[in-house]
């Protein structure tokens, strides 16, 4: 379950593309381990994370979900829920961890970003190294802002053939850069997409078209 | 509902089109067939993942899945392997793999001198994978490795002492992606990611590959030291896991 790690980008795209994840280890520490996981995602939605949620409910872009997101995840979260929240600053990853960190819930902690960076603001233990795209990389798409966004959804649910259209609807003045990422973000069932950082890549796009 | 799979309706699809790009493997095409228009699944293509009938919304309601439970084994095969949400029931996990790294620091399942692989097969970008070459890799780097036992991967292996499939009609299913999860020792990975490197030729899909390892007192993971002896460098992003899991009493 990999589905944060092979984020493409350059270095300075990904300082603005933090993932933080709280969950529990089954058959060690997840019964009864809910309300200090719900107390995890109450503090991810302090800090205001452009995504949210759990990979066994969904992100807050579900359809239908995006109102009272936070008070839906914590209504439906369970002793496996595995939360998540994406920043575009390390900044504010910080502020989450020192809070995770002070609540002291003994809960798995994972940011998923720049090792150099993540490095400044906590203590690594273990990690899962992104070592590229190996094998016959001639099918992966052209250009390099649609891999760079089909990545953010590492399960794959944000097809590269609506990347292209949605950027051509966004050429063509039908749709803003903004609401094509929200209906990307929509694809990512877990909430692991960065839609602002996704914005970016959309206007980036729409100039090679 | 038509059989045991997801199947588009033509009597209510009216060739809008609008489900078409959302597939994630491009198995959706509009055919002609009497005199009429229509979105048709490549059953063989499709990999349940319902991206089509969960997010895109046919304005026609004409996307019918058909529940898990009453989906042949196959078709099964390919919904949990397309789903990050569905609870695997031999695991009990969601999603695609195990809990691999994430929670090292309550189980500890990778200890220093250990390294771990997780081979995401098919992915990114929708290329898919076939078991064929998921077995090919498996077969590859068998001697070498411990398989993890909870993987959904492991599962389809008849022993994983071979790396073989349980039954040759595994071999042509196609899928949104497989997750292998192995590890060995440090003194053995360099040999492993040679041999993967080498494999990775003849596949006709791609892995994103990623190793795992405990993070020295000094910061440095311990993986750098295997990854220089094969001349690999690791991208900048990583997954880090930052130890604020209260260790499980036994390992620690």
């Amino acid at each position: 379950m990999t589905h944060t790690l092979h984020r493409q980008g350059t270095y300075e795209e990904l300082k603005e593309d933090f993932v933080v994840l709280v969950m529990s280890a089954k058959g060690f520490n997840d019964v009864g381990a809910a309300p200090k996981l719900k107390e995890a995602l109450k503090i991810i939605a302090k800090y205001e994370p452009v995504n949210m949620g759990d990979m066994t409910q969904g992100s807050m872009y579900r359809a239908g979900f995006r109102m009272k997101s936070l008070e839906r995840l914590l209504q439906g979260g369970h002793d496996r829920s595995i939360y998540h929240g994406v920043y575009t600053d390390l900044e504010t990853v910080k502020k989450v961890i020192d809070e995770l960190k002070a609540a002291d819930l003994g809960m798995s902690v994972v940011i998923s970003g720049l090792y150099d960076e993540v490095r400044k603001i906590a203590k690594p233990h273990t990690v899962n190294l992104a070592l590229g795209i190996w094998g016959k990389t001639e099918l992966l798409p052209k250009h390099e802002e649609v891999l760079k966004i089909c990545t953010m959804c590492g399960h794959q649910f944000v097809s590269r053939n609506l990347v292209m259209k949605l950027a051509q609807d966004v050429k063509r003045g039908r749709i803003t850069a903004e609401e094509a990422a929200e209906v990307m973000a929509a694809c990512c069932s877990c909430g692991i997409f960065n839609p602002v950082r996704a914005v970016k890549l959309i206007k980036q796009l729409v100039q090679k078209l | 509902m038509c059989g045991e799979i997801l199947y588009i309706n033509p009597n209510k699809c009216v060739a809008c089109t609008h489900c078409v790009p959302y597939c994630p493997v491009g198995a959706i095409q509009i055919v002609s067939e009497d005199g009429r228009n229509y979105a048709k699944v490549d059953d063989d293509r499709c990999v349940e993942c319902w991206i089509c009938y969960r997010v895109a919304r046919c304005p026609k309601d004409a996307i019918e899945p058909t529940p898990p439970e009453k989906m042949s084994f196959i078709r099964r095969l390919k919904f949990f392997f397309a789903s990050a949400t569905a609870v695997w029931p031999e695991t009990g996990m969601a999603g695609r793999g195990t809990e691999e790294m994430k929670t090292n620091d309550v189980t500890g399942r990778f200890k220093f001198g250990e390294i771990g692989f997780a081979l995401d097969m098919g992915r990114p970008t929708g290329v898919g994978v076939r078991v064929s070459d998921v077995e090919k890799v498996c077969k590859a780097i068998a001697p070498y490795v411990t398989f993890e036992p909870e993987n959904p991967v492991t599962k389809l292996l008849i022993d994983p002492k071979t790396g073989e499939v349980r039954s040759p009609e595994l071999r042509n299913v196609y899928l949104l992606s497989a997750v292998v999860e192995a590890k060995t020792s440090k003194e053995l990975a360099p040999k492993v990611l040679e041999i993967i490197r080498e494999v990775s030729k003849e596949l006709n899909t791609v892995i994103s590959v990623g190793l795992v390892s405990r993070v020295k007192p000094d910061g440095e993971p311990e993986a750098y030291e295997v990854l220089r002896q094969v001349g690999i460098e690791a991208r900048p992003n990583m997954k880090i896991n930052i130890g604020l899991g209260k260790p499980f009493v036994g390992w620690e």
